[in-house]
This record gives C-alpha cells, structure tokens and sequence, in this order.
C-alpha cells in the first residue's frame, strides 16, 4: 500500500456538469510518486493526441503530491498540467500560497477537468464533490475582484484558483492566479480554464492522508531546520528574496537587457533588492510551513505609484518587465507586476512580449508606438493585449504568434513559443541546454542549472561535461515536483533527505538510483507528450538570434556548442531508459 | 591540523587552493575568509564543507574540504 494519497481522482464534465470519482491504483502512484509524476502520466493518457489546447476536449489537470497538507517544509503547493496553448505541447505550471492543502483536503490526489460550460461559471469542490456556480456577473472582472467574489460565495475555509480578463479571451500567456498575487504563470494555463468557461475554482477540503511514518517525518523536519538554521541562503532569502539575484546576474553580465541585446543594464542598481528595501516599506511574508519567508510583501513609498501594494517585484518580474524593456526605476516594475496581477497575465512573457513590441516599432513592422522605458505604453499594450483588442490582437499570443504576424521569426526569441527567464544562455550555457530540452519551452525551472552556473559550481562557458551535471539538477527537481516541493529548499534537500522523504510520506524505500530512474521516465514522459503533439527533437533547440548575436559584453553561444551539450543530453537520458527496460 | 580549499569563486589573498594548509583549532569558515581578506559579502558567498552547503559559522576539522559558491538564491 502507499501512503500520503487518497488514490483518488476527481473527474469533472463541465459540458454535462457532473462529475465522478475514479480509482487511482497504487501502481500508478508507485511508478508516478504524485504531482508532476500523475499529471504528466494523466495527461498522456487521457488528452485526446492531436487536440486543440482550447478546445472542450482538451485536459486541464490539477494534482497536489503525497506530502502537500502535511507538516513538511513547503508543502503547500499544487500544479496543474494541460496542453499548453503557447507551445501546442507539455504545458504544467505550479503555486505556493495557501491552497494546496484545501485541494488535497477535497479527499483527492487529482482533478481531471473536461468539456466546457455553456456560460461562465465558477465550480465549488469540497469533500462532498462538486457545484456548478453561475459567473456571468465576473464576466472581464479583474482577478483580483474575482477573487475575492468567487471566495464570499464559496464560504468560510474555502480557497480559490482564478483567471482575469486575458484567460477569458485566451491570451497565450494568461496565467492563473490564488491567494491574489500567487500565479501558475507560465504557458498559458489560465487560457485552457478560460476556453472551458471557468471563472475560477473554489477548493474548501479539510481531509488529511495519513502517511507512512509520522516520526521519521518529524526527524526530517527537524534535520532540515538545522541544517538551513545560519545558512547564508536561508538569511538571503528572508532578508532580500528573489530579487537579490539582480546584482548576481548583473554582475556577470547575464541579465537580459534591451531585448536580449545586454547582458548588463547600466541602471541595474535602481532595480535591485538593496533599492526595494531602501524605496519600499517590505515585509516579509511566506507560504505555510515555510521559514524561508522569500516573499516580500511591499509598498511602494512615493512617487506617482505611492501606495501601490503587493507581493513582489520577484527576480523574473524584475528582468521581463525591467531589464528587457530598460526601466529606470523598479517602482515602474511594481506598477506593471500589478497590472499583470489584475489581468492575469504571466509577468514573464509579458515583459518579453513587450519588448518585442519595442524591437517591432523600432524596426518600422509595428504601428504601435513604444519605446525603451516607457511603462505607460507598455501598460497600454498589455490592456489590450488582455482583451485581444487594437494592437493587443497582434501580440496576445506571445512572442511567437507575434513574430509569425510581423514577419519577424529571424528576432524572435522563444523555444517552442515559451519565451525564456532571467539568465543569458550565451553566458550561462547550460542555461541554453535547459531552454532548449525543458518540455514547456524555455523554461528556467525544470533544472534552475543556474544555479550552478552562477554559484560556481561549474564554468559558466563548459560545454563538455555539461549535460551530466544538467541532468542531475533537473533529476532531483522531477522529484521536487512529484512530491510537490518547493524549489528553494534545494540546498537543504538533497538525495538522501529526499529519498526518507518519500519513505516518510509514501512507504515506498527508494534510494538515489531508483529515484533516479523515477525521475528520468518522468522527464521522458513530458518529452514523449510533445514528440507526439509535433514537438519533436528538432524543436530542442534555441532562437537563432542566440547563435547569430553576441551579447553587447561580448557573450556567444555556438550552434554547435549547444547540439553537443543537447546530444549529451539525449544520450543520458536514453541510456537510462534503456538500462531500465534492461537494454 | 589541516584544511584544503578545493575551489573558491573569489581570490582568496595568501590561501592556497587545492593543496592542504596549517590552521588553529576552532578556525571558523569566516575566520578563513577574513585571513583571505574577504569580509563584509558574504551575504553573496555560500560556503560547502566536504560536499554540503553550511554557514560561516561553521567550526573546521582536521582535514576538512571547503569550496567557496557564490550564493545564488531565487530565479
């Protein structure tokens, strides 16, 4: 028997509106481990091949891992998985805050959503099932007042998962969001909730799974605490957060600038932690169970934005929105992180997005005119970008869509339709190796390598040798996102705290090897899903612009550098499958 | 007794790197540092002892192996 789940799935009609629970064997647990492990395995299994992202058709799944509602360090998170509309493969995305633990609570492991409501509507799922609430009145709400109107409704206890104007209208960077400023931000989830017609979800369970061993539980916990207790990680993250990674990247000129053109912004020190402590009232603030306390809930002081409050700016905000399109002032990122915020959009492509637009203008393709460091015109765009209205139509599908409209693929810079995160794969290049393999597109976080580009751990311009470190970051965050972790504790769980974690919360003894093999069937699974959406090994690769242009500092990435550290890659992976199949 | 610094990302004044080196007992990985002239960052610096991150608090052992990261935390 395993531990830590329900081994159940809640299966939701929306055309019908009816809903059934379903059986999730212990074998499947077993092979998956929960979260990321079941939804890629759901969504390979039950997404029809071939089907449109938005249409009734498509998945939309939900799943929480065996330690989410325990009392384990950053439990508290949840992922969804769906066909992403930015990319046309493997889309998932996860979420800290408080909601986690009321999915799970609902006495399941996974939500399974298909079809789609005939009017706007928002669902209620508790431990007795579900209802079908109208939301025809929330109809271009912002997702902060959806929020909190769907939450009234919904009742004492209960949290909520929703979108703004940009999922209704299917934007390919809509994202979802919780807790007000939490997101599941990248590709595209709040666009397949909006195209199914949901508003937004209300979880209210309370249920617990029992796990297998409460005391070895306790111990890990403790062993964890010491080991983070004094360590310069743990003070950075609660004294700084995220946006301490500015002055790092910056410093090694790996901070993208001026629409990928810079890896240095001259005004860097105006978008620093060091400039939001001194500009901005911050406190800190955390998801449950969490020391780390990374969020810095701030207020900005003066100006014309004085007043203006949230969680945030986080590193990748700051960088998207700031380094790409030059603003002079992190006040001016805040005022646009919210904006997103309301609208529901991912501030990551957002940022990339409207840069494009600026390269777009500069070059005569665009009539909407925008420059460098001009957040009122960024804001304008993105309004409309919400709406699809105006010049918003043109760039509401990311930088992609855009590109293929303007006849500017040659400048483009996404992989798969994902535009990327904060760090120069021209400096950082096993950064490039992740942008180029991670399933979802040019994703950051399926191994954060950099992380060990930055840290030290290995030359930032190695090449040989690289794909083996790569494959044993991105190994160990399968695994993170199985159970679901948060990345952050990455210093302080390793193999071996990861493998009495498991036994602690499922029962099942897997030691690094077999870890291991779970995490590479699972990596292999997302990159299967996307060979047969029509992704296939030709799409891991980078922009060209990447192999054509130097960073202004001088920073390259050769083609050939990159399909060596990718062919590595694949040889990795592969002889692991085959060495599991016994081959 | 004896500690190696097997790989540090800042220079480290007057330290050695890779070959074993003479300390006094109860010499913390700060005091290390502040031998090398580093003091004052190491907001931006993550120590690892024998293969696992610690803190600058951290009292050393005869043989011990330290490296020197620079501290990247977020993204």
């Amino acid at each position: 028997m395993v531990n830590g789940f329900f081994n159940r799935l809640l299966r939701i009609d929306l055309t019908r509106r009816q809903s059934a629970y379903a059986d999730i064997p212990d074998t499947v647990l077993e092979r998956t481990l929960g979260g990321k492990g079941l939804g890629v395995h759901l969504l390979a299994a039950e997404n029809p091949p071939g089907v449109h992202p938005l249409a009734p058709g498509s998945r939309f799944i939900i799943a929480t891992g065996p330690i989410t509602g325990t009392r384990m360090w950053s439990q508290s998170r949840f992922a969804v998985f769906a066909k992403s509309p930015a990319t046309g493969g493997y889309g998932e995305s996860y979420c800290g805050g408080t909601l986690a633990p009321k999915i799970k609570g609902c006495g399941v492991d996974a939500v399974v959503l298909e079809g789609a409501c005939d009017d706007l509507a928002f669902l209620r799922v508790d431990e007795n099932g579900v209802s079908f609430h109208d939301a025809s009145a929330l109809r271009g709400k912002d997702a902060f007042d959806t929020e909190a109107a769907i939450l009234e409704r919904a009742g004492p206890g209960a949290g909520a998962m929703v979108i703004g104007p940009a999922g209704e209208h299917r934007v390919a960077f809509a994202c979802i969001k919780s807790d007000r400023w939490r997101s599941l931000g990248r590709g595209g989830m709040g666009a397949v909730l909006g195209a199914k017609g949901v508003k937004g979800i209300a979880f209210a369970g309370t249920r617990k799974a029992a796990i297998a061993d409460e005391a070895l539980l306790r111990e890990l916990i403790g062993a964890v605490s010491r080991k983070a207790k004094d360590s310069p990680v743990t003070a950075n993250y609660q004294r700084f957060g995220t946006p301490n990674q500015v002055k790092v990247t910056n410093g090694q000129n790996c901070f993208p600038t001026r629409s990928w053109t810079s890896g240095h912004f001259e005004g860097w020190k105006n978008l620093s932690a060091e400039y939001m402590q001194e500009h901005f009232e911050v406190s800190r603030h955390g998801c449950p169970n969490c020391f780390l306390q990374c969020t810095k809930l701030s207020k900005v002081r003066e100006g014309r934005h004085a007043g203006l409050e949230l969680e945030g700016p986080e590193y990748e905000t700051i960088f998207a929105l700031g380094g790409l399109n030059c603003l002079d002032r992190l006040e001016e990122v805040a005022y646009l992180n919210d904006l997103c915020d309301r609208l529901g959009l991912d501030t990551m492509s957002a940022g990339n997005v409207s840069a494009f637009a600026i390269e777009a203008h500069r070059r005569g393709r665009s009539d909407f005119a925008i420059d460098y460091n001009e957040p009122d015109r960024i804001a304008e765009l993105l309004r409309m970008v919400a709406v699809r209205q105006g010049a918003g139509a043109v760039f509401a599908d990311g930088v992609k869509g855009a590109a293929e409209r303007l006849g500017l693929e040659e400048i483009a810079v996404h992989v798969k339709g994902l535009e990327p995160a904060g760090f120069d794969p021209r400096v950082l290049k096993g950064m490039g190796l992740s942008y180029a393999t991670a399933a979802r597109g040019a994703c950051h976080l399926r191994g954060t390598f950099y992380k060990a580009e930055l840290s030290g751990e290995i030359a930032k311009d190695q090449v040989e040798g690289k794909a083996r470190l790569h494959v044993d970051y991105e190994d160990r965050a399968a695994v993170f996102d199985s159970l679901i972790l948060c990345r952050f504790f990455r210093d302080f769980i390793l193999w071996d705290e990861l493998s009495v974690l498991v036994r602690a919360s499922t029962g099942m003894a897997l030691d690094r090897p077999a870890l291991e093999r779970m995490a590479n069937r699972i990596t292999q699974q997302t990159r299967r899903f996307n060979a047969r959406e029509g992704l296939g090994p030709g799409s891991d690769t980078l922009p060209e612009r990447f192999f054509r242009e130097p960073t202004t500092e001088g920073a390259s990435l050769g083609r050939a550098e990159l399909e060596r550290m990718v062919a590595d890659y694949n040889a990795i992976r592969e002889a692991r499958e085959a060495g599991e199949r016994g081959g | 007794m004896k500690v190696v610094i097997e790989a540090s990302v800042v220079p480290l004044a007057g330290l050695p790197l890779g070959t074993s080196f003479e300390i006094p007992t109860g010499t913390s990985v700060r005091d290390l540092l502040r031998r090398g002239g580093i003091a004052g960052d190491e907001l931006y610096l993550l120590p690892a002892v024998n293969g696992g991150s610690t803190n600058f608090d951290r009292v050393l052992r005869d043989g011990d192996r330290i490296k020197l990261y620079r501290l990247s935390a977020g993204g």
